[in-house]
């Protein structure tokens, strides 16, 4: 009796501790640069090795993330230790939201880099059968992507909530975003801009 | 069975723990406070502020950027200890860096707090909303608009007209925080050291002295 007396008490002084922190409970989210040139989810483009990172934030239906698709594919051609990373962050409707939750699950059939082209270069604005007919010309297994979505959609989804925060909270305003090392870089750039970027970022310590 | 804890053993335990919390105190004592964040060139805009908030006097010895929103319970709990630092030490000059990255009522109180600068009021609200404990919604921003001496209409006026400027500002705080390394609310860049999460008073005293060192 005397027992659960005190843990009554107790109760009610936790909740006297906690009430002044009823405005502030909403989550922080973790905005560490770890987080966002790291995320284990996102799909990753690369050589062997790497030194350093670009980090694109881009929607499938975004005209100027597709003019920066060959700047992109230059890159990694004529520099073997540069790695891409996805940050996919469909901002124009649905239907952007459809292709990159298809091309973020197509890494697990190992097709990530074949549908992310097919679906950039893809004419006109995508729509549902735009994303199938690109999975086709990226062989694409879509019975097994359809799995794969069943199975692991909300990874995908948890994915794509982290990197809206993030995009958010680091004064993203619109696609696409580079980001290397601590550069934030709004808009479209050209390869001699992006160079100069990378150069910036592997002159640097790390964390700098 | 229980254990016999001998009172020799609980005496060697109690000297154990006292002599690390000890040692833990030392460290943290003589452990060079902060990080710095020098050779990021987006300290010195930073540290300039233009177009933000600020408190103290202009041509103090000594700058800082508090990166801040209004319902992170860490900034909240740093908040006093800020305060009474900056007044003990009487040469600091704050400039105020919103955050919102707790969400939607975050991004509103910021976005309030900012919009009533321009009639003199802004550290009056920071210190509001940092101290209440209310939910966070218009009629509570109404609230400490007006008793910062403030006028809502006024307020929501310019937020209305300036909605575009107010949004760029706060998109490059976050900007700005990315880019030395923030990776959550609070940060106070004093100088071009850098400090992450909650301090005390003595703290911040400390992270005055090496951030006037360091600039030297």
């Amino acid at each position: 009796m005397i027992r659960r007396h005190l843990l009554s008490r107790a109760a009610v002084a936790f909740a006297g501790l906690a009430l002044p922190f009823s405005p502030v409970m909403a989550q922080q989210p973790d905005l560490s640069r770890k987080a966002v040139i790291d995320d284990p989810v996102a799909p990753k483009r690369t050589g062997t090795t790497f030194d350093v990172s670009v980090v694109e934030f881009f929607d499938y239906n975004c005209p100027y993330c597709r003019r920066m698709e060959p700047v992109i594919a230059t890159l990694l051609k004529t520099d073997p230790k540069v790695r891409i990373v996805y940050r996919d962050w469909p901002i124009f409707g649905p239907a952007s939201r459809e292709a990159s939750r298809a091309a973020i699950a197509s890494q697990w059939q190992g097709r990530h880099a074949a549908f992310h082209e097919a679906l950039m270069t893809s004419p006109g604005k995508l729509d549902i059968a735009g994303i199938r007919t690109a999975a086709t010309r990226a062989k694409v297994d879509w019975p097994r992507l359809q799995r794969d979505l069943k199975t692991r959609g909300a990874e995908v989804d948890a994915l794509l909530a982290r990197t809206d925060a993030i995009a958010n909270a680091i004064g993203v305003n619109g696609t696409p975003v580079l980001i290397v090392g601590s550069q934030v870089a709004p808009g479209a750039v050209d390869l001699p801009t992006l160079r100069q970027l990378i150069k910036t970022a592997r002159a640097k310590p790390a964390g700098s | 069975m229980p254990a016999q804890v001998s009172r020799r053993q609980l005496i060697q335990l109690g000297a154990i723990i006292v002599g690390g919390w000890g040692v833990s105190q030392v460290l943290r004592r003589t452990a060079p406070i902060g990080r710095d964040v020098g050779l990021s060139e987006a300290v010195p805009a930073i540290l300039r502020g233009e177009d933000l908030p600020g408190a103290g006097p202009m041509n103090a010895s000594l700058r800082m950027a508090v990166f801040t929103d209004y319902r992170c319970p860490a900034c909240r709990h740093a908040f006093p200890a800020m305060e009474a630092a900056v007044q003990q030490d009487g040469d600091v000059r704050l400039i105020y860096k919103d955050w919102p990255i707790f969400g939607p009522p975050s991004e509103r109180a910021a976005s309030v707090a900012l919009a009533s600068a321009e009639q003199g009021i802004y550290p009056a609200i920071h210190q509001r909303l940092m101290t209440d404990n209310r939910i966070i919604d218009d009629p509570m921003l109404r609230s400490v608009v007006t008793d910062a001496g403030g006028d809502w209409d006024r307020t929501t006026a310019f937020l209305a007209s300036h909605a575009r400027t107010i949004a760029a500002q706060l998109r490059r705080n976050g900007q700005d925080a990315y880019a030395i390394g923030l990776s959550g609310t609070p940060g106070f860049l004093a100088g071009p050291i850098l400090v992450m999460g909650a301090i005390d008073t003595t703290d911040f005293g400390r992270l005055f002295a090496r951030a006037r060192k360091s600039a030297k």
